[in-house]
């Protein structure tokens, strides 16, 4: 080493600092995925990016500020003079449209089916107001969590929850992060610590969701953790351990400072972007797709369930009517592994809603297979076209989903 | 301030220029400060209780010196008072379930200074401490880099290097750098990556339920997290005290390539596995070798001690009982015979049994009760059918153990590409100016995009 490169200690660090900036502003990652979508031989532009946002009938932000969300329709819910006012929750087949073969990609913002569904209704006349409270990927778990946040405020609290039952939702389990800004209620806050005390399965998702914003808490202000007891956590040790002090302000206040800057923010995106690589990766190199047929284990049917049984129990004891429906699922490609998946996914729904007087639909083949999306790794199971999302929001219609007096 | 915090990295480069330009005798005023305001930022109780114990530390290494005949008797006082603000603060549930007494708190760190003073007035008794003073004592205890989540240093080892007065070179900066970095992407990256999946998995509700391959999977993912949680933290604090050219002892050599359970707690938390070896396993045994019965049972109660050191929880003690019957069982069969001259089946035998065995153990640590540990191990021994979690789950924790396998060769390749840099004065412009700002850079840019404010270090409830 040669004292020369003494001035390594400054030279390197500048400019692997401005390496960073300049990925961060021009996004090479995404270069890439074009690359790997191109060798696949994928169409890219299926997947529609410029959607219709309305505020006023959807969770726009997709769960990400689910918060502000609801609290911007409060006050309009709470003098809502509609009879009917539902909710639909359900998971990205809700809020996404995956363009088929035939269909081309268009200058104006795409509508789906909840909101063609909703201008129906108003075309029709009917005294209704809905909104779409949907996250892709949700779970049951997630459902409840926003329920639970839903009867927390009476304004809120709907006539009729329309619910979207998913083969692939029944394997999802655990509440994600961005919804655990809803904490920040008191109301729910509450509500959520009731839950979190119930003895069905989704009880300790509930406590660890619980759990990890306290700590989220005291990571950003600063005060003490002294309230967690989270079943999943062996030491219980509260109180300083989980204090950040004034170096907590300190921080928060230095990534406010960041996130000021336009290419610091570009982080969630190429974030998304690398990890749509390695999606691709496993797509093209492993052959493991979206479309990949599967199997509902008995921990996670037994979690679903769980949350779904509650969300029975909160809608009949808040006089919320509920209404489920089989999402349709592309003929072309079944997820079910076996014949017995399939009839035990069927029968789980139909026990379920019996038990509980739930007015249940099966629409799993109500979309044509030539409706439905196809994007990088073949046809899509979950997520179908534009002309599906009309039909769909017609055969809803017609179904009488949403009760609506005129 | 979190190590992987914005806050502190930026700061950091600032207070490193500022070390170097100050002249020698100003440094140690210089890192006492540092250090004190690095425990500000969390806690003042982290300034006050480190204080404590070193006035504690002070006092009976002193009396000690001045009193060699009564020594033992001081030693042993000294011990139990640190000894016993350790256990009020860490046991105090586990040993009287007073829900009063919970609610007081861990004070961070104290698990690592308490046995960082326990050491020192040990080492003074043997007269192996290089240092009489109490502000070296003092910054022995609060030095920023090891205070929270250790390694675990010796005296001898940390209070020589004090006097500050080594001259800046470019390797301070380049290993400081290069460990910082490698620790910031095993967290954000590879640790936190693996937590949302482990922490569901855990959760007793679903734990009951979950499948053979679930369970295992789990397990080894959950190895998996807390290695590279802990290196990650590890290699933070050795590359800061790098920086200001202080070197920090290693506590990680790639475990998972361990060739038997021994070779395990070689590589494992080494700073603690030779502490617990000098202060706790040898003089216990001393002049035991021959009585085989005794040195095993002490084998199995001091990693007893060791897992209750992690926290209150039966499941730690029944996690570090495990590893001493590992380490009883390799000893009682491969006996004296050393390592290379075992024939190359019992070799392989012994470093797959190791791999599972340290999987299964971790089910313990993990679980929240013990009735969660006897669910799940009797879920890994009996087979059940199927997979519960997102193919992304299994594929994310192939691809770390791929990652941890291919560890030890990583680090050759790196430094053969050092090696052969240093060969030419124009190899070497390449690799510091054109190289290594690139990988810092997708290292960087790594810890920026998987950035998670609220994922703290495993080891710091410890």
């Amino acid at each position: 080493m040669t004292s020369r490169s003494k001035a390594f200690a400054v030279v390197a660090p500048l400019v692997a600092c401005f390496l960073v900036w300049a990925a961060l502003a021009f996004d090479p990652i995404k270069a890439v995925n074009q690359r790997l979508m191109a060798l696949g031989g994928g169409r890219a532009d299926a997947n529609v990016d410029y959607m219709y946002l309305d505020p006023s009938t959807q969770e726009a932000s997709r769960s990400d500020h689910a918060l502000a969300s609801l609290q911007r329709i409060e006050p309009a819910w709470c003098g809502a003079a509609e009879r009917t006012r539902f909710m639909l929750m359900g998971n990205s087949q809700t809020l996404a449209i995956v363009l088929s073969p035939t269909e081309s990609p268009v200058a104006t913002p795409e509508k789906t089916y909840p909101d063609y569904l909703l201008d129906l209704l108003h075309r029709s006349g009917a005294s209704v107001r809905g909104y779409r409270l949907s996250a892709p990927n949700i779970s049951y778990t997630e459902v409840l969590w926003y329920l639970t946040y839903l009867v927390s405020h009476p304004c809120l609290t709907p006539t009729d929850l329309i619910l979207q039952l998913n083969f692939e939702t029944f394997r999802k389990s655990g509440i994600r992060n961005a919804m655990l800004e809803l904490l920040d209620d008191p109301a729910f806050a509450a509500a959520a610590g009731r839950e979190a005390q119930a003895a069905g399965t989704y009880g300790p998702m509930f406590r660890q969701a619980i759990d990890r914003y306290r700590e989220r808490t005291a990571a950003t202000t600063g005060e003490q953790d002294n309230k967690k007891d989270n079943e999943n956590s062996q030491t219980k040790t509260a109180g300083v351990a989980g204090a950040q002090g004034p170096g907590a302000a300190l921080e928060t206040r230095v990534r406010e400072l960041l996130d000021s800057s336009v290419a610091f923010n570009h982080r969630a995106k190429i974030k998304g972007e690398l990890l749509n690589s390695l999606y691709l990766t496993r797509v093209y190199f492993l052959g493991i797709k979206t479309s990949t047929k599967r199997s509902i284990s008995t921990a996670m049917l037994s979690l679903n369930v769980s949350a779904l049984e509650r969300i029975g129990e909160l809608c009949r004891a808040h006089g919320i009517r509920l209404t489920v429906f089989n999402a349709p699922q592309n003929p072309l490609v079944p997820l079910y592994q076996t014949e017995v998946d399939r009839r035990t996914y069927h029968q789980t729904i139909a026990d379920i809603a019996r038990r509980y007087a739930w007015k249940s639909y099966d629409f799993e083949n109500s979309i044509d297979k030539e409706m439905w999306g196809v994007w990088l790794d073949g046809p899509d199971p979950i997520h179908f076209g534009r002309a599906a999302h009309q039909r769909f929001a017609r055969i809803l219609l017609d179904a009488h989903v949403v009760p609506v007096s005129h | 301030m979190q190590f992987n915090s914005y806050s502190y990295l930026l700061s950091l480069p600032i207070v490193v220029a500022i070390f170097w330009m100050l002249p020698i005798r100003a440094r140690r005023a210089y890192v006492v400060m540092l250090s004190l305001a690095f425990c500000a930022t969390w806690n003042l109780v982290l300034i006050a209780l480190p204080l404590a114990i070193a006035l504690v530390t002070y006092g009976c290494a002193t009396l000690i010196r001045h009193n060699p005949s009564r020594a033992p008797i001081l030693l042993r006082i000294g011990i139990g008072l640190i000894v016993t603000v350790l256990a009020f603060f860490k046991y105090r549930g586990f040993l009287t379930g007073a829900s009063w007494f919970a609610a007081i708190g861990l004070p961070l760190g104290i698990s690592f200074y308490s046995f960082e003073a326990i050491s020192y007035l040990i080492d003074t008794r043997q007269g192996r401490t290089p240092s009489r003073s109490f502000a070296d004592l003092w910054l022995f205890l609060i030095f920023w880099p090891h205070l929270i989540a250790g390694p675990i240093v010796r005296s001898r080892e940390l209070l020589p290097q004090f006097s500050f007065d080594k001259r800046f070179e470019p390797r301070f900066a380049i290993e400081g750098l290069d460990r910082l970095l490698l620790g910031l992407v095993q967290k954000n990256v590879i640790a936190n990556s693996l937590a949302p999946w482990v922490d569901d998995g855990f959760v007793p509700s679903v734990a009951r339920l979950n499948t053979t391959l679930d369970t295992w999977c789990l397990a080894v993912a959950f190895g998996l997290q807390i290695y590279f949680d802990f290196a990650a933290y590890s290699n933070m604090a050795i590359g800061a005290a790098k920086m200001i050219g202080i070197v920090l002892p290693e506590n990680f050599n790639s475990p998972y390539h361990a060739a038997n359970p021994a070779d395990f707690w070689s590589r494992w938390h080494m700073t603690l596995s030779r502490w617990i070896r000098d202060y706790v396993f040898f003089p216990l045994n001393a002049g035991l070798q021959t009585r085989k019965a005794r040195l095993y049972l002490s084998l199995v109660g001091v990693m007893g001690v060791v897992g209750l050191w992690h926290g209150a929880g039966w499941g730690f003690v029944v996690w570090g009982v495990m590893h001493g019957v590992y380490l009883v069982l390799y000893r009682a069969i491969a006996g004296d015979v050393r390592r290379d001259e075992q024939p190359m089946a019992a070799r392989m035998a012994w470093r797959a049994f190791t791999l599972a065995a340290v999987a299964v153990a971790w089910v313990p640590f993990r679980s929240t009760s013990l009735a969660q540990t006897a669910t799940m191990l009797a879920r890994m021994f009996r087979y059940s059918p199927g997979w519960s979690y997102s193919v992304n789950f299994y594929l994310v924790t192939l691809l770390v153990c791929a990652l941890c396998a291919l560890e030890p060769l990583l680090g050759r390749v790196l430094n053969h590409i050092e090696s052969v840099a240093e060969r030419s004065f124009w190899r070497l412009q390449v690799n510091l100016y054109i190289l290594r700002p690139v990988v810092y850079a997708c290292l960087l840019l790594l810890f920026i995009v998987f950035d998670d404010r609220d994922m703290q270090f495993i080891y710091f409830q410890f």
